[in-house]
């Protein structure tokens, strides 16, 4: 594998139950590179992001160079536990102590706003705050490529502009992000790379390089991608 | 605390009326069947006093059948989390565990009421501590087995994303997962106890509020038979809503918003 490629998938095909739902993925995504995944409902993307994991069997090649960290489609978080100890769950269940890990997910939460509410369980803030949690979460745990999953969903405009704040500082750090979205506007922004997932089992329709061009030029070449492949279904 | 106040105002206003419409009812429709029946039904009013005059007897009667029930209790609560814990754990234990569950379910309590008498003879507690138990076991079993179930489904993906060691997750994300299936059905669990193990009482010679019932029945005291009775069921009223309601509701803290 090429020194500067960060995540190589080929040829994947994941089958769940007697479905098979990923039939033959491939692409390839460089260090500090964003590549964002696109497509229609129950196509395969969660199944994707879980494969490139290593959470459900699969048959081909994924080369990860570094850990990956997952923020999974819902959030997830253990309602009786609060915010803090929701951050902190990974590094303590992986046997960091309880004072490191709590001290760790305590300066992560400052990084994304959260810090006023440590205190609270998940059920007393609202959906943006329990996605920034999530997003902790997945940061607290030193991954050099996250996978999230429509981390947009569900939230008002004043949250997505400050989660897409929160990635661009994530990528400024040099991590390498795979991100699901149905967002073309708000993903046209952070990515590289886009492709496209169509058809049962699903493949990649479209694979476009993004890089060097202007903002306006990736979203018309996005909107024009996602109509050409999935208005004539 | 905005939720907390609401539900203080639940439980102290709207629960305290509810029972207290209850208790006028009850108490005037004892009334009128004294009156109509004179002879077989006594008035409320002299089963009172019967139970302030053998108030001794009755505190007696009551702590052992409520030692009785609690003990039957607690074995049941520690056996069906440590067989419903296995079956989570095992994959191997859970088909015997489930088997179980059916199985101890479809028993009925005059069975065990027998049995235990024959085992542990007339005058022992234990028979009554035994049909507690297995009053309470099934009920308690079926919940944990559900709320294994339930947590698995809940935090199985959550497990495997972070890569969470099977003891862990079931020591710190399984098991809290729980405990609010394992609360809940402890109330009604050890409602449930304390109803049969009055029967198992009845049985035997060692005493309880059961055995004395029966004596009074057999003496024609129905005073006594009633004031008893009023007593096992305020007794029951009490212990669930000062005690399992209230750990239940704690249990289910992180619930409110
Ligand atoms: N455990 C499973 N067993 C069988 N089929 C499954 C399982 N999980 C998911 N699927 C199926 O796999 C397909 C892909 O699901 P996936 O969640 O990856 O889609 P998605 O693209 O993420 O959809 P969405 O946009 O709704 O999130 C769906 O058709 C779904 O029904
Ligand atoms: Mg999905």
């Amino acid at each position: 594998m090429d020194g500067r490629v960060a995540l190589l998938v080929e040829n994947l095909r994941v089958r769940l139950g007697s479905k098979e739902v990923l039939g033959g993925v491939s692409f390839e995504v460089e260090r500090g590179e964003t590549i964002v995944v696109l497509g229609p409902n129950g196509v395969g993307k969660s199944t994707l992001l879980k494969a490139i994991h290593g959470i459900v069997p699969y048959e081909g090649r994924v080369k990860a160079a570094g850990n990956t960290s997952m923020i999974p489609q819902s959030d997830m978080l253990l309602p009786w536990l609060t915010i803090e100890r929701n951050i902190a769950l990974p590094l303590i269940a992986s046997g960091l102590p309880e004072k490191e890990a709590v001290e760790k997910a305590r300066i992560v939460a400052k990084r994304l706003g959260l810090t006023e509410y440590l205190d609270y369980y998940p059920k007393q803030v609202s959906g943006g705050t329990r996605r920034k949690t999530s997003i902790a979460r997945a940061l607290a745990v030193n991954a050099s490529i996250l996978l999230l999953d429509e981390p947009f969903t569900g939230l008002d405009i004043n949250a997505v502009m400050e989660l897409q704040r929160i990635l661009w500082e994530i990528k400024k750090s040099g991590a390498t992000l795979v991100l699901v979205s149905h967002q073309i506007a708000e993903a046209a922004e952070i990515a590289e790379k886009a492709l496209i997932l169509k058809g049962r089992p699903a493949r990649v329709a479209w694979l476009a390089d993004l890089k060097g061009l202007r903002y306006e030029e990736r979203i018309s070449i996005l909107r024009d991608a996602v109509w050409k492949t999935l208005s004539g279904r | 605390m905005e939720a907390a106040s609401g539900a203080t105002r639940y439980s102290g206003f709207s629960g305290v009326a509810g029972y207290i419409v209850i208790g006028i009812t009850g108490l005037t429709a004892w009334w009128l069947l004294s009156r109509a029946y004179p002879l077989i039904v006594p008035s409320p009013l002299e089963s009172i006093s019967y139970l302030a005059e053998n108030a001794g007897l009755a505190a007696r009667d009551m702590a052992n059948t409520l030692v009785n029930t609690v003990l039957g209790f607690t074995a049941a609560l520690i056996l069906a989390v440590a067989l419903g814990g296995a079956a989570a754990f095992s994959g191997r234990a859970k088909p015997v565990v489930d088997s179980l569950n059916v199985v101890v379910q479809s028993v009925s309590a005059l069975v065990w009421a027998i049995a235990f008498l024959l085992v542990f003879g007339f005058t022992s507690r234990l028979s009554s501590v035994g049909v507690a138990a297995a009053t309470a076991f099934p009920i308690i079993l079926s919940a944990v087995l559900k709320g294994f179930e339930v947590a698995r489904s809940e935090y199985g993906e959550l497990i495997a994303m972070f890569r969470i060691r099977p003891r862990w997750a079931f020591t710190h994300i399984l098991i809290p997962a729980v405990v609010p299936f394992l609360v809940a059905s402890s109330r009604s669990a050890l409602g449930a106890a304390l109803r049969i193990s009055v029967v198992a009482e009845a049985f035997g010679g060692f005493g309880g509020v059961g055995y004395r019932l029966f004596q009074f029945y057999e003496l024609h005291v129905y005073e006594g038979f009633l004031a008893w009775s009023l007593l096992l069921v305020v007794l029951m009223v009490a212990l669930d809503r000062l005690v399992l309601a209230r750990l239940e509701g704690w249990s289910r803290r992180w619930m409110e918003g």
